[in-house]
């Protein structure tokens, strides 16, 4: 890879020389950068070996039992294997319930149940919750997508949303603050992990 | 910048309560000086809100004339007399159609994954 290095070395030394004092280490610094992914870029097109270890890595990510990780983001993954493995879920079917392909990620199609549009609504927020914990690891449900989420769940009620939410706080949320966030207490939060194993047929699902 | 949901949700529920107050009143003459002046404050409101929805593209522009059309009716209504049921058929129209037509797509915004990122960072 580095077969002519010391003459293109030598080049950009040069180059470096007829630079301002002050700007010769950046533009080292750059040239050199520039020469290292000329070599890169080479190797790709011609179809050169990677180093073997990036090549075992590669062929461990096209594993068809772990394509479920991709578009995955590497921060959300250790807090998304560790609520897998809380609410007994396989991670696949943990990921169905998202759609990673965008960034950020959102929820894909999934059906929220519930007896009557507030306990629906109430339902989507503690699922709006726990996605804002994978996402961020914050237990805060953004006031708008909850909203959004409940149209898109048709449990939307224009004169009682906000009651709805306020009412539960002291129960599922330790904090409503309207248009702004919702907060989920300990019992919120169990019972949103509870609605993800639901969802993601974890074993506190099959056990009710 | 575009209205918050919240704004437009109270904007709706005066709406809701001013058209249910001129339903009682029936054919008779609005003569409350309050009344009147809740319908051109809410008027003025919408009209004000208005222009930035339009902007924002996420609704129907019709829709938005619509309403418009139908809230311009309403902002003389401190300097002249009116009937409550004319006034009445120009707001009950705005209370049918502004939920499905503005505060739906104004909480899709608001609520899409990108605004939210952003309002965390």
């Amino acid at each position: 890879m580095y077969e002519n290095a010391g003459s293109e070395l030598k080049k950009i030394l040069e180059l470096v020389e007829t630079c301002p004092e002050q700007l010769r280490n950046k533009a080292f610094e750059i040239l050199l950068q520039g020469y290292v992914s000329t070599l890169i870029s080479k190797n790709v097109s011609v179809g050169m070996s990677a180093p073997p270890k990036a090549l075992e890595i590669a062929q461990v990510d096209r594993n068809p039992q772990d394509l479920w990780r991709e578009g995955i983001p590497d921060e959300v993954l250790p807090r998304f294997m560790s609520m897998a493995s809380r609410i007994k879920a396989k991670p696949e079917r943990l990921a169905n319930i998202f759609d990673f392909s965008t960034d950020p990620f959102t929820f894909s199609a999934v059906h929220v149940e519930g007896k009557s549009t507030r306990e629906r609504a109430l339902r989507v927020a503690m699922l709006v919750a726990a996605r804002a914990y994978l996402a961020t690891g914050r237990w805060a449900a953004d006031w708008a997508e909850i909203k959004a989420m409940c149209i898109h769940q048709n449990c939307y009620d224009v004169n009682n949303f906000a009651s709805t939410l306020n009412a539960a706080q002291g129960d599922w949320f330790k904090k409503v603050i309207s248009g702004s966030t919702v907060q989920p207490s300990s019992k919120g939060q169990q019972e949103s992990e509870r609605i993800l194993a639901e969802l993601a047929g974890g074993l506190n699902a099959s056990e009710e | 910048m575009l209205p918050k949901s919240d704004d437009l949700e109270d904007l709706y529920a005066r709406a809701k309560k001013l058209c249910a107050e001129l339903g009682r009143l029936g054919n008779a003459e609005v003569t409350r000086p309050r009344l009147k002046d809740e319908l051109a404050d809410l008027s003025r409101t919408w009209l004000r809100y208005s222009p930035a929805i339009r902007e924002a593209a996420c609704c129907k522009a019709e829709v938005v004339s619509v309403l418009d059309d139908l809230m311009s009716g309403l902002l003389p209504v401190q300097a002249q007399r009116s009937r409550a049921s004319t006034l009445k058929n120009r707001l009950q129209p705005f209370v049918d159609a502004v939920v499905e037509g503005v505060l739906v797509p104004v909480i899709q915004v608001e609520g899409s994954p990108r605004q939210v990122a952003a309002r965390q960072v």
